[in-house]
């Protein structure tokens, strides 16, 4: 009892602290100079297929809200989150893997740094051949994109770990089990967090671009087959929709953040 | 008075004993420690002071089990059976002499099982025999005493995400076997000892530097080890904080009866807080250097000025810039 009501004292404590030091305002002014530019711009150029306008995209969005919202939105968010799955199991399991024994490390390390200079977008149409037009072809780029900032990240979280903590609880008689579970986990949950705020963005765009490469539904795939008929606001609406959809799941993860980290406080 | 090189091994009354301990870091071709003896007895004060960088804290990690000695042996003997061990298995034999008796009762030995936990053995107590020599009961090899010690870092390394009170309890959690309700009865008494009644539901950061050392000094007591193992505590403190404290952990070791083994680099808080002050002079460490501090207990600020105490303190100033040379 006592733990939750510390925790949300902390948390209103924190997020007065938050909204008086750090205002959206310039951020939001920015945007909108920025939309009024190009708003400005392509009623000049007054060639829609090439430059659409944010009104028309707008617009377009919300003429085109049957077949986005109804089929497209849900093909894409199910790769994001079978993507998204796969790589924190396969990104913490690494991780955990390589704390845990050096010799996994010397294995595993330069192999998943190298795994990042493989040109994925090149490589997808293959995938396409071993997996077909199913989900599974989409979830293996979403996952060459996505797993490694989690294991990166999260290792150089147990390695950030000071290792007088580690002897102080050897000297308290802890098993490893303990160790993990006491010490590891609670300083490794930050870097967590912040591989998810990489991971997540990451694992919409690695969807979308699986999509654009070989799918039969999707945003990215509708996007692709807006372009095929110029239509340019076509193109922009999935595009707008699926930065909205990022977007709302970077604000989940932060929520999640600091409800977890309120031991952090206001930074 | 001059400082004379300890020899007398005396495992009688013994809380730790060095004996003839050689030490190098594996890889490491520099000797840290060369057959190295001493002895700190039950119930002492026991200031090991020298230079920074001198090996001091080495002779910690030995003592802790951290690193192993390349020859010789490092014992650790628990001195009156342990109250919160006795609360678990409390038997009807647990015959528990007061609490600051140095020759007191049977003085249990915990080994460091397989799994890393310690847990007491069956038969495996230390008896007094009548000529004053422990002696292990049942037939264990080895017979090397590894009784826990209550380590508290330089540092106060409370784990940011835990309150002060969780942070205190630690200890009790890594050993199992007691009660929630008795856990949190045992941390709230510790930190009314040590003056911190009211902040267990604080973060760590929420502390100044004072009171996250005595947050980890409430900690180190939940270990419910008889030798106290402090690195330099109070080296990251501001002045005032640090004479404040020296003067709150002597209190401590009043009322606790406990032995402790204190770290410094300060001449004067060795002299202010110890019944005896060993020197390191050289590396390797061969021999420490023995002072007696001549004052008594208890001790306030004014006893420094005695002309005893500056002597001594001039006395050990000359000798580490002796060394220093």
């Amino acid at each position: 009892m006592s733990r939750t009501e510390k925790l949300q004292k902390n948390k209103k404590r924190d997020a007065g602290m938050t909204r008086r030091k750090d205002s959206s305002l310039p951020a939001a002014l920015l945007v909108c100079v920025f939309l009024f530019a190009w708003q400005a711009a392509a009623m000049k150029m007054s060639a829609a297929y090439i430059l659409p306008s944010p009104v028309r995209v707008v617009v377009r969005l919300w003429e085109l809200r049957g077949p986005l919202f109804g089929a497209h939105l849900p093909a894409t968010m199910q790769v994001v989150a079978i993507g998204l799955v796969i790589s924190i199991f396969l990104g913490l399991g690494l991780a955990i893997l390589m704390d845990f024994s050096p010799v996994a490390r010397q294995a595993l390390y330069p192999l998943i740094i190298a795994s990042q200079t493989i040109p994925t977008t090149a490589l997808a149409p293959l995938f396409v051949l071993w997996f077909g037009y199913s989900i599974w072809s989409r979830v293996l780029v979403t996952v060459l994109f996505t797993f490694f900032p989690v294991v990166v990240t999260v290792y150089d979280g147990f390695r950030a770990i000071p290792v007088e903590m580690k002897e102080l609880m050897d000297t308290y008689g802890a098993t490893p089990a303990q160790v993990f579970l006491k010490l590891k986990i609670p300083a490794v949950l930050p870097y967590f967090f912040s591989a998810l705020k990489m991971a997540v963005p990451l694992s919409v765009i690695g969807a979308a671009i699986g999509e654009w490469l070989g799918a039969q539904n999707g945003l990215g795939y509708f996007s692709r087959r807006m372009m095929t008929q110029l239509d340019g606001a076509g193109v922009f609406a999935p595009i707008l929709l699926l930065s909205i959809a990022a977007e709302l799941l970077v604000v989940i993860v932060g929520l999640l953040e600091r409800h977890f980290l309120f031991w952090r406080g206001a930074e | 008075m001059s400082g004379t090189a300890v020899q007398n091994i005396e495992t009688d009354s013994a809380a730790a004993v060095f004996r003839g301990v050689t030490f190098r870091y594996p890889g490491d071709r520099l000797t840290l420690i060369e057959n190295l003896d001493f002895t700190v007895r039950q119930g002492e004060f026991v200031s090991l002071i020298g230079p920074s960088g001198c090996g001091k804290s080495t002779i910690f990690r030995l003592l802790n089990r951290l690193n192993e000695p390349v020859a010789g042996e490092v014992e650790t003997f628990a001195g009156v059976r342990d109250e919160i061990f006795c609360s678990e298995d409390s038997t009807g034999d647990s015959t528990v002499g007061s609490k600051g008796d140095s020759n007191g009762g049977p003085g249990g030995t915990f080994q460091r099982k397989a799994g890393g936990t310690f847990q007491r053995k069956a038969g495996e107590t230390f008896q007094r025999k009548a000529g004053g020599t422990f002696q292990r009961k049942a037939g264990e090899t080895g017979g090397i005493g590894n009784a826990r010690c209550g380590y508290m870092p330089q540092q106060d390394m409370l784990f940011p995400w835990r309150t002060v009170a969780e942070n205190v309890r630690l200890p009790l959690e890594l050993r199992g076997g007691m009660q929630e309700a008795e856990m949190n009865e045992r941390v709230a008494e510790a930190l009314k000892d040590v003056g911190l009644e009211g902040w267990g539901d604080k973060l760590p950061r929420e502390l100044s530097g004072g009171m996250r050392q005595r947050a980890s000094f409430a900690r180190t007591l939940m270990t419910g080890a008889d030798l106290l193992l402090l690195d330099e505590p109070f080296s990251a403190l501001d002045y005032l904080t640090r004479l404040t404290m020296r003067e709150w952990l002597l209190e401590q070791w009043e009322k606790d009866k406990k032995t402790v083994l204190f770290i410094t680099h300060d001449v004067e808080e060795a002299v202010f807080l110890s019944n005896r002050i060993l020197a390191v002079e050289h590396s390797p460490i061969r021999e420490l250097r023995e002072y007696k501090v001549p004052l008594s207990y208890p001790r306030t600020e004014s006893a420094l000025a005695a002309p005893e105490a500056l002597a001594l303190k001039e006395q050990l100033i000359r000798l580490f810039r002796e060394a220093g040379k």
